[in-house]
């Protein structure tokens, strides 16, 4: 397959899969911020302080938040759907690469990604102007964050064996790395097993990596942190691209 | 027999539950025909395309579609071919001119030539009045008319269709008929049905199927005279036990369907003595004769009437 074709045929089919939010754009939005934006606010109304620390911790956990809730869900959940309703079927019986189908779901959602990521760091900028530390390393960040949460997506959608199954995995694995790692708060909190566990997850990497360098860390830690998305964003891609089936046996 | 285009040899299909979907299929298709695989619900219609079609690995045997060995090469499979699916799979989303243009994107057409063919496609198809509505707004025919325009965009040299009119309504399932025979000088045609009217009136050959297997292939003419009967006598009748009497037995097969009695007669002698069996009974309104139909010849070849849709 030659690599022209196969990038042509992925944005093609990235334009095929956003034209199903034209008509309800901002409803879809909406619905992609709500939940991150609604819980930022109550935390910043029950905060006891405005530290720059507590600050940048409210907003790293909400971009990790809403970018987990779109690269999980709405990718697990948009995957499975397309499997069982035959819209994969229709790429399979015609010359297109799996690569380009995966690579597809992939810029589509990373389109949604990085809209959310723009609305809840300008609604940062726009309240907190002085507290930011922009970096290369804080825009890794978020990029690898958005691809591993992608990859825990891809490998949902290609292997939930029903519609339902597919629906509720994404659902409750969303909900599950983020509650079970410190997205809203430091890692030390954590009891010492639960440290470890979470260390398994990307989100732990993704929340504490960007609080550091929007803090304007630059550590051990915050390399270590970059060195365990980097880890997970393969492993979990390589899994999603892997379990792709263009041919059943 | 024309060109021979696609060939199957020794295909066998076991899935992982271990259920055998095909047996042995051995199957050649000429350049240019209709070729139909007719069968009951589980005969293995459908593994069989997937398999052609590059979709599905066999356990073993070999697919050979215009010289490309499909077991081997799937992607160049897909290359040739336009498909449409089994309950009409489309992107509901898109309008019917946006599925027809993108797929012809897909297929490697370039903008311009991809719009064009794509809006041909909706004139040819009588999908104009369509050209801009969603597909999840069409009615099944239109669905199945896009699909099937969509299929045709890039001219693929093999058109494999599963169960293409299942779920149509007459008028729809004649207006796909028709477009199928037109399409006849542009594309080598595999179909699956158990549809026996659209059978016989689409194919130029066909294949019936059965637990896996095939059990009889020929054109709908040749397949229709392996019955073993010659004629069919209906009648109705209001003696609810006539087809019990042992005599009317003697005469052939009977077959009793809801206030109609059919007889399955073997030659004209048999026939004319049923006819006086018949008028000496005063028992028979409404008789008529027919020559056993496509249908007729399946059942008597599955002997399974009870499993037809």
């Amino acid at each position: 397959m030659k690599m022209g074709k196969l990038i042509r045929d992925s944005f093609l089919i990235t334009k095929i899969i956003l034209l199903n939010i034209r008509g309800r754009l901002a409803l879809y939005l909406l619905s992609l911020f709500l939940l991150p934006l609604g819980i930022m606010f109550i935390l910043f109304t029950f905060s006891t302080s405005q530290t720059p620390e507590s600050v940048m911790r409210i907003f790293s956990g909400t971009l990790v938040f809403a970018l987990a809730m779109t690269g999980i869900n709405d990718v697990g959940q948009g995957i499975t759907t397309e499997r069982f309703t035959g819209a994969v079927n229709l790429y399979r019986t015609s010359p297109i690469s799996p690569v380009s189908y995966i690579l597809a779901v992939f810029f589509s959602s990373g389109i949604k990604n990085v809209l959310s990521a723009i609305v809840i760091l300008s609604i940062g900028v726009l309240v907190f102007p002085s507290y930011w530390h922009f970096s290369v390393l804080a825009l890794s960040f978020l990029l690898l964050a958005c691809c591993s949460f992608i990859g825990i997506g891809s490998v949902i959608g290609t292997r939930s064996r029903s519609i339902q199954e597919g629906l509720s995995l994404s659902n409750f694995l969303s909900l599950i790395v983020i509650l079970l790692s410190p997205v809203y708060y430091d890692i030390e909190s954590l009891p010492k097993l639960a440290q470890y566990f979470s260390l398994l997850l990307p989100t732990t990497h993704a929340s504490q990596g960007m609080y550091l360098t929007f803090i304007g860390t630059y550590n051990i830690m915050t390399w270590c942190y970059l060195g365990g998305l980097i880890i997970s964003t393969v492993v979990l891609n390589f899994l999603g691209f892997a379990m792709v089936k263009w041919r059943e046996t | 027999m024309g060109e021979v285009v696609v060939k199957i040899k020794r295909l066998y299909k076991q899935y992982k539950n271990g259920v055998e979907a095909n047996r042995g299929i051995d199957l050649e298709i000429s350049k240019g025909s209709i070729f139909g695989i007719l069968g009951p619900n589980g005969a293995g219609k459908t593994t069989l395309v997937s398999q052609i079609s590059g979709l599905l690995l066999p356990t073993s045997g070999s697919i050979e579609v215009f010289g490309i060995d499909v077991v081997k090469y799937p992607e160049k499979m897909r290359e040739i071919m336009g498909m449409v699916l089994q309950e009409t799979q489309l992107l509901s989303h898109l309008t019917v001119y946006e599925h027809i243009y993108y797929f012809a994107r897909l297929r490697g057409l370039a903008r311009t030539l991809a719009d064009k063919g794509a809006l041909q496609l909706v004139k040819e198809f009588d999908l104009e009045e369509y050209k801009s509505t969603r597909i999840d707004y069409l009615s099944m025919g239109l669905a199945r008319r896009t699909g099937l325009a969509t299929a045709l965009v890039g001219d693929p040299a093999v058109l494999i269709l599963d169960e293409p009119t299942t779920g149509l309504d007459p008028i729809s399932r004649r207006s796909v008929w028709k477009k199928l025979l037109g399409l006849k000088q542009k594309a080598t045609i595999l179909l699956t049905t158990h549809n026996m009217e659209e059978a016989d009136y689409l194919c130029d050959a066909l294949a019936i199927m059965d637990q896996g297997r095939i059990i009889a292939q020929g054109s709908p003419m040749a397949l229709k005279q392996i019955s073993s009967f010659k004629f069919v006598l209906s009648f109705m009748t209001k003696d609810t036990n006539v087809h019990n009497e042992r005599k009317l037995k003697d005469y052939g097969r009977i077959e009793v369907e809801a206030d109609r009695i059919h007889v399955f007669v073997k030659d004209d002698t048999d026939l004319d003595r049923l006819m006086d069996f018949l008028k000496n009974k005063e028992a028979a309104i409404e008789i008529s004769i027919r020559k056993p139909t496509l249908e007729d010849a399946f059942i008597e070849l599955t002997n399974r009437k009870g499993r037809l849709e």
